[in-house]
């Protein structure tokens, strides 16, 4: 989320056109002093440590501590040329495709059918929010149980089917109960943002679109989903940086801390070989590699929303 | 083009709000109705419920011969201007007017005709790869009107067009309403609670108030003979002057005691007498004729240019009368004046219920 807020907080200014609000200082300390929190947070725990990351990215340490050597871009090479990582780069790539197409496709339907409830409408919607208070690792837990080998009600139910689901064990079945509570978990805010992006749409444009078109599916995909189309891809950053990034309590608790041959995504390789396996020069120049990613993606969001069309 | 009926129509909204009380008018092929009236009336409720945006409690609605109250508005034959114009916003001004076509299947040709005569005819022929938000309010206006011609339907609604514009694009948007209307002869149902642009605009004037139907007619008929104190004070400006009267032995008096003499008593107790400023004439002393006699105090003197109105009052903190004057007349605050006013220029209600005597 704290990757795409700056993007999310541009958009809306476009969005109003509003005129930034201006106020002079008489002392030139001052703003500093003001800004000096936010500087000091991003400093201490987002600068200090991507620097260090970068510098042992290019160093061998020592396992227990004794010291390190350069080995300039070693670590890289090993990491882009090892079978491994090319094999959770391209789990991390499909699972991230299906969390983000699953949720941003499960929440649109959920926030359109809750946009025409009249009756009962807001405990409607908050009941479809309620998962979004779920922290991470208690989604991962509830998931866990009803994926559980004896008792899990969703193992229980595709196994009428003929599926017999074994979490920990088939490296599908793993990544299917992944895919399902990270998709889960990211619903409610795909949710709450679809939903407000169509409530902002015009009641009078919607009404002119039902004299001018008969068909209700039709109208939706050549008025309605346009007019969501900003909000629709501020949410598509947002869902492949968490489908990328914040699914690693989901993963962990899922995999209960033993990994095995399971699938695991690139974030979560990041944190396995630098503590369990104790690399951490390797694990330093992937998590360089995810920063790059990041970098890219932030990028893409800012130079997009900013050419985006954006309807007053 | 059609003619379009309502048959009782009611709309009782959740928690038993009755918003349109049975209302039912005939409206002719290729006329101008303005329904018109106060905020809450029902207009805007009685006009959507002829789009179709709102469902028909009881009673039918009719265009042409058939009933459309389960008819989808797509389906209805109508085409609606909004207030806030309601364009498409992600469309270019071309394809904000080619949707409904395209939507019903029209061929391209035919299409690419419609809208470059509707943007002939509009004058936003040179708009038309614009989206909305790069045109005025004006423009707007004259796109989404693009967009109700376009498609040639039976009926025209129009949901207070102009009330998003400024006073001087409204008069002009409104002497271009009404002559595309005469030039398209098509039926058209418009409302606004706009006196004056309802005056202008239609051929016929339906006054509505609390849901309930007050007076249809001619607008000139509406404003000689206005049907109750209610139409007397809405059409018109400045309103026409309501004085509350009891019977006093012969003549008439103000509920303060104040004679009117020459009133003409109808065998009532009380009444409600109506008269318009532009009806009193200031005279010298008693002077002789029919007709009531006022005397009153000047309070203030307002010119507006082509007129002045002066504010003038029975008795101090009484009830205070509008007169109309020519522009250069002078009457001070504080002069006394003496107005005549011709008998068949007297309208009398009841004081009841509102209703003109006639």
């Amino acid at each position: 989320m704290w990757r795409a807020c700056p993007g999310n907080r541009k958009a809306r200014h476009v969005v109003r056109g509003e005129a930034m609000k201006k106020v002079q200082f008489n002392t030139p300390a001052v703003p500093y002093l003001l800004l000096f929190p936010q500087l000091a947070i991003v400093a201490v725990f987002f600068l200090w440590p991507a620097a260090e990351a970068v510098r042992s990215s290019f160093y061998l340490e020592d396992p227990f501590g004794f010291g390190s050597t350069f080995v300039g871009f070693d670590n890289f090479v090993d990491t882009v040329t090892s079978t491994n990582y090319g094999r959770v780069a391209r789990f991390t790539g499909v699972f991230t495709f299906l969390v983000t197409i699953l949720s941003l496709g499960a929440a649109l339907l959920l926030a359109v059918k809750a946009d025409k409830v009249l009756r009962g409408a807001s405990s409607y919607k908050t009941l479809l929010m309620w998962v979004y208070a779920v922290a991470p690792p208690v989604a991962g837990l509830i998931g866990i149980l009803l994926f559980d080998q004896h008792v899990g009600p969703i193992v229980k139910f595709v196994a009428l089917l003929g599926w017999h689901l074994q979490i920990g064990v088939d490296y599908y079945d793993t990544a299917f109960a992944m895919i399902v509570a990270s998709v889960w978990k990211q619903i409610p805010v795909n949710f709450i943002f679809f939903l407000s992006g169509l409530q902002s749409i015009s009641k009078s444009v919607q009404e002119a679109a039902s004299i001018d078109c008969r068909s209700g599916f039709r109208r939706f995909w050549t008025v309605t989903f346009p007019l969501l189309a900003p909000t629709g891809f501020f949410l598509l950053i947002i869902n492949i940086t968490y489908a990328m990034f914040d699914t690693f309590g989901i993963i962990d608790v899922v995999l209960k801390t033993e990994p095995g041959n399971n699938p695991v995504t690139l974030v979560y390789k990041v944190y396995l070989d630098g503590f369990r396996g104790n690399d951490l020069g390797g694990s330093s120049a992937q998590s360089v590699l995810l920063m790059i990613v990041v970098f890219i993606l932030t990028i893409i969001q800012f130079r997009l929303i900013e050419r985006r069309v954006h309807y007053t | 083009m059609a003619t379009i009926t309502l048959d009782t129509v009611r709309k009782v909204y959740a928690g038993n709000v009755e918003a349109v009380k049975g209302v039912s008018i005939d409206i002719a092929d290729g006329e101008f109705i303005v329904l018109v009236g106060p905020s809450g009336c029902g207009k805007s409720t009685l006009l959507r419920m002829v789009a179709g945006l709102e469902e028909i409690t009881t009673g039918d609605i009719r265009i042409g011969e058939r009933v459309v109250n389960n008819i989808d508005p797509a389906d209805r034959d109508i085409a609606m201007v909004f207030q806030n114009y309601a364009l498409y916003p992600h469309m270019s001004v071309y394809n904000n007017l080619a949707y409904g076509l395209k939507n019903r299947g029209m061929n391209k040709a035919e299409i690419d005709r419609r809208v470059k005569e509707a943007a002939g005819i509009l004058e936003i022929g040179e708009y038309l790869d614009r989206k909305p938000r790069a045109l005025s309010g004006g423009q707007r206006q004259r796109v989404a009107m693009g967009r109700a011609i376009v498609r040639e339907p039976a009926a025209f609604l129009f949901d207070e067009p102009l009330s998003n514009l400024d006073a001087k694009l409204r008069v002009q948007m409104r002497v271009e309403i009404k002559r595309l209307q005469r030039a398209l002869g098509t039926t058209s149902v418009y409302v606004t609670h706009d006196q004056l642009e309802a005056m202008t605009l239609a051929d016929r004037l339906v006054v509505l108030n609390g849901g309930n139907i007050e007076q249809i007619g001619a607008p000139i008929e509406v404003y000689d003979n206005p049907a109750s104190t209610f139409v007397a004070s809405f059409i018109g400006s400045p309103a026409m002057n309501l004085l509350e009267v009891k019977a006093n032995g012969g003549g008439l008096e103000l509920v303060s005691g104040t004679g009117l003499s020459g009133a003409n008593v109808k065998g009532r107790d009380g009444y409600t007498v109506g008269i318009r400023p532009e009806h009193m004439e200031v005279v010298d002393g008693a002077a002789a004729g029919e007709g009531i006699t006022l005397e009153v105090t000047v309070n203030v003197l307002e010119p507006v240019g082509a007129e002045s109105f002066i504010y003038a009052s029975f008795e101090e903190g009484g009830p205070e009368i509008v007169v109309r004057v020519s522009s250069h007349a002078v009457h001070p605050a504080g002069e006394k004046l003496t107005l005549k006013v011709a008998p068949e220029h007297v309208h009398y209600f009841d004081a009841e219920t509102g209703r003109r005597i006639d």
